[in-house]
């Protein structure tokens, strides 16, 4: 009974991370087993362990992260700095990435701005930089399914208003992979099936989808290539994908789904060159997305659509100073548009000062031209007093063009007719050019003793002349006048309280203030995110892991304005909530390896307590959720 | 109040520790439903059958298995339907006294429900799983050469809509034996 409480015990408190990075450098989580430990099976469930973090999903399985302490409406996500272009509009699906998380080496998560690649990232950014494969030939194989609790069970046959719940999964992948001293090469598959058997769901689907399932689906396939070999002077990597999403795409300026397939096809290729003291960084990527009407859609009309980007940099590092350039093509193709692109070219400098042993000062600044010039300029100021701490001050200033993240608004103002087409009003249309903004930062690290990091940040962030929707009975707006800001602060402690005991709490504070458009708009993210994570691994085949997740009320006030007008191809209308309480999630998994380390099994249950949890008005609900998973490794990659 | 903590601690300090995955006992036996108070009224709740196979872990005892009921229908309207419980659980085994042995743990699992044609609709057999946990107490008599039989009790909570609570006594026999090396490296 001692060991059973002690079990207990121990597992109530655990969590894991690596624990003894300063985390005054943008937020770093290395792979190692924690994703599996923690039951991440889709990109999607990584939000989980970010405290400045948010998300929202209506299908569940497009999932577009946001960031409460941002003042930019979603954060980029990358695939080794490159953004995944699996949606439109600017709409980020996390879940569309070709990588199973399986095959990830690392996540950043960066809450400042900064240039990735030659483009100037004003909102945060999240780059998945996939493992190189081990050496040797390596095979791997895996797969998981989940499914909702709730199911009717012999009851369908006395009540038959009790509906079937929603059958998560299953996805599977497949990889093949060569790696030798200095080259490897690498080929993946995923594919993913995702029910969307929900009562909050289904009879708006219905109207607008007849397909071959009495469960409407969504399905996503990816193949990924890559490959990089090494030379005395450099490196170079390739990289190629191609994406097949049959999905619904909710679009809350049209009110609805609209069955839509989306095919994404990605070429990449990057290298670093070094020679006496010099590094050259350079790249060239090109990704479009194009949409295709779904077999089974009941519209008249489609999207029709199709958008590119095509972006080229190289940088200049010579000791403490950088020179950059780079030139962005966004193209977009649709009825009333034709054919249209923009281009943005670029150049950037930046300079690091050792002022003395303990202080050092960094800044630089980018220029983007677009329509108009869009330049930014920053200064981060790093204290180290003692090696145990680290002290950061930063400071950023400049213009974000209405053309850097193009949305669907973007290309309206291009001429693109599918608002029209849909039969939507749109009231006013006023959008900015360019948004000025500026943000500050105070931030300090500090390792307390042996594994245990404390961390914490203030931060502040405005922005005039944002662009922001407003979304009233049948008719939308966007004012493009808007100010708007928000400030808050974040801290989280990292700690192993035994060998075999990892835990992390995270939490973040954001409040916004600025113009109620804009503060309507940011009601939509949680003021208080909290995010523990615990892992008991009482050697290095198994493993007990915790994830405990609480977010604030959430406010929608386009809803509570349409609450009765999300139309339907029929014109029906549909009862949506405006007011989505605080969720407060647990997860609970266990991880085993089996056959030394060349088998891992891994079961989760979701949502342990059974609340009711929702990531949009017009979404479905999770409740308690089993998954189970395998995965299967050749000799090498284990 | 006395009696039950010395009963606890007798039973606590006899707790077994083997070496992880050294042994594997089989087990089977016949199982009862004693207990469905949401199914009794529409279906009659008989006989089945339970398999687990269970190894020493690294604390206490792992254990996957199955068990099979049948339900026949009380009823015309309701189709008779066959229920299978896969899961995997973890245990201890108190060894305090040599000639009696108490396990106690937990189960998670998938219940599958095997439904025969629909008598009303006449649809076509249906099928459906559901999450189930079921927390198992069990009394193992060692006879000799690694057998030993048990008597066990399971109450197995499916997580329908309308939760089920379905309580299954089993009677049967149990072989414990050396893990083989292969199964070891397996496991391990």
């Amino acid at each position: 009974m001692r060991q059973i409480l002690s079990a207990v015990l121990l597992f109530a408190v655990v969590s894991a991370f690596s624990p003894t990075r300063l985390a005054a450098q943008p937020r770093s989580i290395s792979n190692d087993d924690l994703l599996a430990q923690i039951g991440v099976d889709r990109a999607g469930q990584l939000l989980v362990l970010l405290e400045t973090m948010t998300w929202s999903t209506v299908s569940g399985f497009d999932v577009g992260p946001a960031s409460p302490t941002s003042v930019w409406e979603t954060p980029v996500v990358t695939l080794d700095g490159e953004p995944v272009n699996g949606s439109v509009f600017g709409l980020r699906n996390i879940n569309a990435i070709p990588v199973d998380p399986t095959r990830w080496d690392s996540v950043t998560v960066s809450r400042l701005p900064r240039v990735v690649r030659g483009t100037f990232r004003p909102e945060p950014v999240i780059d998945i930089v996939p493992r190189r494969p081990a050496d040797g030939l390596e095979l791997a194989l895996g797969g998981w399914v989940g499914n909702g609790v709730g199911d009717p069970g012999p009851h369908q046959y006395l009540d038959p208003t009790l509906a079937n719940v929603e059958r998560i999964g299953p996805d599977g992948h497949a990889t093949l992979a060569y790696g030798a001293d200095a080259w490897f090469a690498e080929a993946h598959l995923t594919g993913r099936r995702h029910g969307l058997l929900s009562e909050d769901v289904s009879p708006r689907l219905s109207s607008v989808y007849a397909g071959p399932h009495q469960t409407p689906r969504i399905y996503a396939a990816s193949i990924a290539l890559r490959g990089g070999f090494e030379t005395s002077v450099g490196c170079y990597e390739a990289q190629a994908h191609r994406t097949v999403v049959d999905d619904f795409l909710f679009l809350e300026e049209i009110g609805h789904e609209v069955p839509t397939q989306l095919q994404t096809t990605a070429f990449q290729v990057s290298g670093v060159t070094e020679s006496s003291g010099a590094s050259l960084s350079y790249g060239a990527s090109y990704s479009t997305t194009e949409t295709v009407r779904r077999p089974g859609a009941l519209l008249d009309w489609a999207l029709d659509w199709s958008e590119s980007r095509s972006h080229a940099f190289a940088e200049l590092a010579s000791g403490r100073t950088l020179f950059g350039a780079a030139l962005t093509r966004l193209g977009g193709s649709g009825p009333g548009l034709g054919r249209v692109h923009a281009l943005l070219p670029a150049a950037y400098a930046s300079r690091r000062l050792q002022i003395s042993g303990a202080v050092s000062q960094s800044a630089g600044m980018h220029v983007t031209f677009g329509d108009e010039v869009a330049p930014t300029v920053w200064t981060t100021a790093t204290i180290i007093p003692h090696d145990a701490i680290e002290l950061d001050v930063s400071a950023v200033g400049g213009f974000r063009l209405f053309s850097q993240g193009p949305s669907l608004w973007y290309w309206h103002a291009k001429g693109y007719d599918l608002l029209d087409r849909a039969g939507v009003e749109v009231m006013h249309f006023e959008p900015s050019a360019r948004s000025r903004f500026a943000t500050v930062s105070i931030r300090g690290a500090a390792v307390l003793g042996e594994g245990t990091t404390v961390s914490g940040a203030i931060l502040a962030s405005m922005a005039d002349d944002l662009n922001v929707p407003d979304v009233e009975r049948r008719a939308i707006s966007l004012h493009g006048n808007i100010h708007g800001g928000t400030w808050g602060a974040t801290g989280s402690i990292e700690s192993r309280l035994h060998e075999t005991l990892l835990q992390r709490i995270g939490y973040t504070y954001a409040v916004p203030f600025g113009a109620p458009e804009f503060r309507r708009m940011k009601a939509r993210q949680p003021q208080h995110v909290l995010s523990g994570i615990s892992v008991f691994e009482p050697n290095d085949r198994f493993s007990l892991a915790a994830v405990l997740r609480i977010e604030s009320e959430t406010r929608w006030y386009a809803y509570s304005a349409r609450e009765q007008l999300f139309y339907t191809g029929e014109h029906r209308e549909q009862d949506l909530p405006s007011h989505l309480p605080t969720r407060v999630g647990l997860d609970f998994s266990v991880s085993k390896d089996f056959w030394g380390p060349h088998l891992n099994a891994g079961l989760t249950v979701r949502n342990v307590l059974g609340h009711r949890l929702r990531y949009h008005p017009a979404g479905v609900e999770y409740g308690t959720s089993l998954m189970v998973r395998i995965v299967l490794q050749s000799p090498a990659g284990a | 109040m006395r009696a039950a903590a010395g009963v606890w601690l007798v039973l606590c300090c006899g707790i077994a520790h083997a070496q992880p995955f050294s042994r594997v006992d089989v087990g089977a036996g016949l199982t009862a439903n004693v207990y469905a108070p949401d199914l009794q009224p529409w279906w009659a709740n008989g006989f089945g059958g339970d398999a687990s196979v269970r190894t020493p872990f690294y604390r206490g005892i792992l254990e996957a298995g199955g068990s099979i009921h049948h339900y026949s229908a009380r009823r015309a309207t309701v189709p008779d339907f066959t229920s299978l419980f896969a899961f995997a659980g973890w245990g201890m085994r108190s060894e305090s006294t040599g000639f009696l042995h108490v396990y106690g743990g937990g189960r998670l699992g998938i219940y599958m429900m095997i439904f025969d044609e629909d008598p009303r609709s006449r649809k076509r057999s249906a099928y459906e799983s559901e999450m189930a946990l079921a927390p198992v107490v069990a009394l193992e008599w060692p006879i000799r050469g690694g057998w030993s039989v048990f008597t066990e009790a399971q109450h197995v909570f499916v997580l329908t809509a309308v939760r089920l609570h379905l309580t299954y006594v089993t009677i049967g026999a149990r072989r414990s034996l050396a893990a083989p090396e292969w199964l070891r490296t397996f496991l391990e």
